[in-house]
């Protein structure tokens, strides 16, 4: 009897010591995958790719890291807590010189937060934020076109920032989805997927019915469309003309962005709550920047 | 003989390690007891932001409500008190009570729709509101480091060397009922 009290007692003391190891909450924010980062999946192929291509331009003349997230909500936080901890968790801008600047939209709250790192908060101060999103970005997001809003906005930050360093930038300065080569790409698209399209009719037409042997045809449907960046759920269903047999067949479409080497690999290792951040944290391509709530919102 | 040597021995050794995690502990504390106070500054840049910008924003709500006097005193006077404070308490009060002063005048801005449209007056809301996200955020990490500071002196065995040394407890910057109530600036 004494020698079970005493085993249970163990039992208790190591339950005591072992359980409150690593209690810390899982982290609900994402892990960056470039510099446009839509979660909410809104923003089309050519727009990611402008984005993207300024941004980069822009870190490569000056050192600055722009960063966009698109989320459906910020919740549990308010926008602004939600940019504020996105901004420390990617570490947006380089360390040392804290030069990065992240732009959160989130759908729901129907928000835009503009929050700017140390390092930039006298090239950006508020009230230039707060303007640029007046004047650029709300006039667009107010009529739905968010992509335009984006890249309008960045736009007129990146070419604040080039100023003070004094630099010039390209793909700022142009509209590349007005130009003809982006045209003839478009149309290029297009052409290839048509021809799948038709090529896939015929293979669907090479299927017979199990029941009448007839020659069945095949229909693509798509469940959910892919974004970007997370694979979409489409069903190809075969239907039997004679017979009206049908077989459903479940498949995953690729995202439309390949991920190339413009688009910087995923952030590697989880990253640990509390205590001191800082040294050698891992943040997903970016340079480790910090802010301080800087920046401006709106509401549109 | 060599009994007494090997008592010595492990006398010896046990000091070594008692002794280095003594110094351990104790350089963790101080680097600890840094980190707040660096934090701390942090805090009251944002602090001193916020009352350089207070007279460009009272002078341009001046322009359109000039009869509303009442509240350019408050904040006057608010804004005195976080100049003359000292300490870390004395600052925090001062500082709420401003934060609550400037809520009253964006409640009375609210009356006045010329202001509200007014260019100068939106750069100066902008600073204004980024201020107080700074401010909310360095806040926050400060909390967060006086949290861990708190912990570590208070824990089992490190509680007797902090006592020993004089670490003692440190106050948080605590938000008051009346700041807390204050109305969000939105656009």
């Amino acid at each position: 009897m004494k020698a079970r009290g005493l085993f249970a007692f163990f039992v208790c003391l190591v339950l005591l010591v072992l359980v409150p190891l690593r209690a810390y909450p899982a982290e609900l924010l994402p892990s960056p995958r470039g510099y446009a980062n839509d979660f909410a999946g809104i923003l089309d192929l050519v727009s990611i790719k402008n984005i993207e291509n300024m941004l980069s331009e822009l870190e490569q003349s000056t050192g600055v890291e722009f960063a966009v997230a698109i989320v459906d909500s910020s919740a549990p936080y308010d926008p602004k807590t939600y940019a504020v901890r996105l901004f420390e968790q990617w570490g947006i801008g380089k360390k040392g010189y804290d030069n990065g600047l992240l732009m959160l939209i989130c759908l729901q709250e129907r928000r835009v937060e503009v929050e700017v790192g140390y390092g930039l908060e006298p090239v950006l101060t508020d009230g230039m934020v707060g303007q640029i999103l007046d004047e650029h970005v709300i006039p667009h997001f107010a009529r739905g076109d968010f992509a335009q809003g984006i890249i309008a906005g960045l736009r007129q930050a990146a070419l604040i920032v080039a100023e003070a360093y004094d630099v010039k930038l390209n793909a700022t300065t142009e509209q590349r989805s007005t130009s003809p080569i982006g045209a003839f790409v478009i149309a290029g698209v297009f052409f290839i997927i048509l021809m799948l399209v038709v090529s896939r009719l015929f293979t669907g037409l090479a299927r017979k019915c199990p029941k009448c042997k007839a020659r069945m045809v095949s229909i693509d449907r798509v469940i959910v469309p892919a974004t970007a960046s997370t694979p979409g759920l489409a069903v190809k269903i075969y239907k039997c003309l004679k017979c009206g047999y049908t077989v459903e067949k479940q498949y995953r479409t690729s995202p439309l962005v390949v991920q190339s080497g413009s688009v910087r690999p995923k952030g590697p290792g989880p990253w640990f709550g509390g205590g001191f951040g800082g040294a050698g944290r891992p943040s997903g391509g970016f340079g480790g920047g910090r802010s301080g709530g800087g920046g401006a919102g709106r509401g549109w | 003989m060599k009994n007494v040597l090997v008592v010595l021995g492990v006398i010896v050794l046990i000091l070594f390690v008692v002794g280095g995690s003594l110094a351990a502990t104790y350089n963790r504390l101080v680097g600890l007891n840094e980190a707040v106070q660096a934090q701390w500054a942090q805090v009251e840049n944002q602090l001193q932001r916020r009352w350089d910008l207070i007279p460009n924003l009272v002078e341009t709500v001046k322009g359109y409500a000039a009869h509303e006097q009442e509240i350019f005193i408050a904040i006057a006077e608010a804004r005195a008190k976080l100049a003359g404070g000292t300490t870390v308490q004395e600052k925090v009060e001062a500082a709420s009570q401003l934060e609550s002063a400037l809520a009253r005048l964006l409640v009375i801005v609210e009356n006045y729709p010329e202001l509200k449209a007014d260019k100068t007056f939106i750069r100066l809301q902008d600073e204004l509101t980024g201020t107080e996200n700074r401010l909310a955020t360095e806040r926050m990490r400060f909390n967060d480091k006086v949290q861990e500071f708190n912990v570590t002196i208070k824990r089992f065995p490190t509680v007797i060397l902090a006592r020993l040394f004089g670490f003692a407890e440190k106050a948080y910057f605590e938000i008051t009922d009346e700041a807390r109530q204050k109305p969000q600036v939105k656009f």
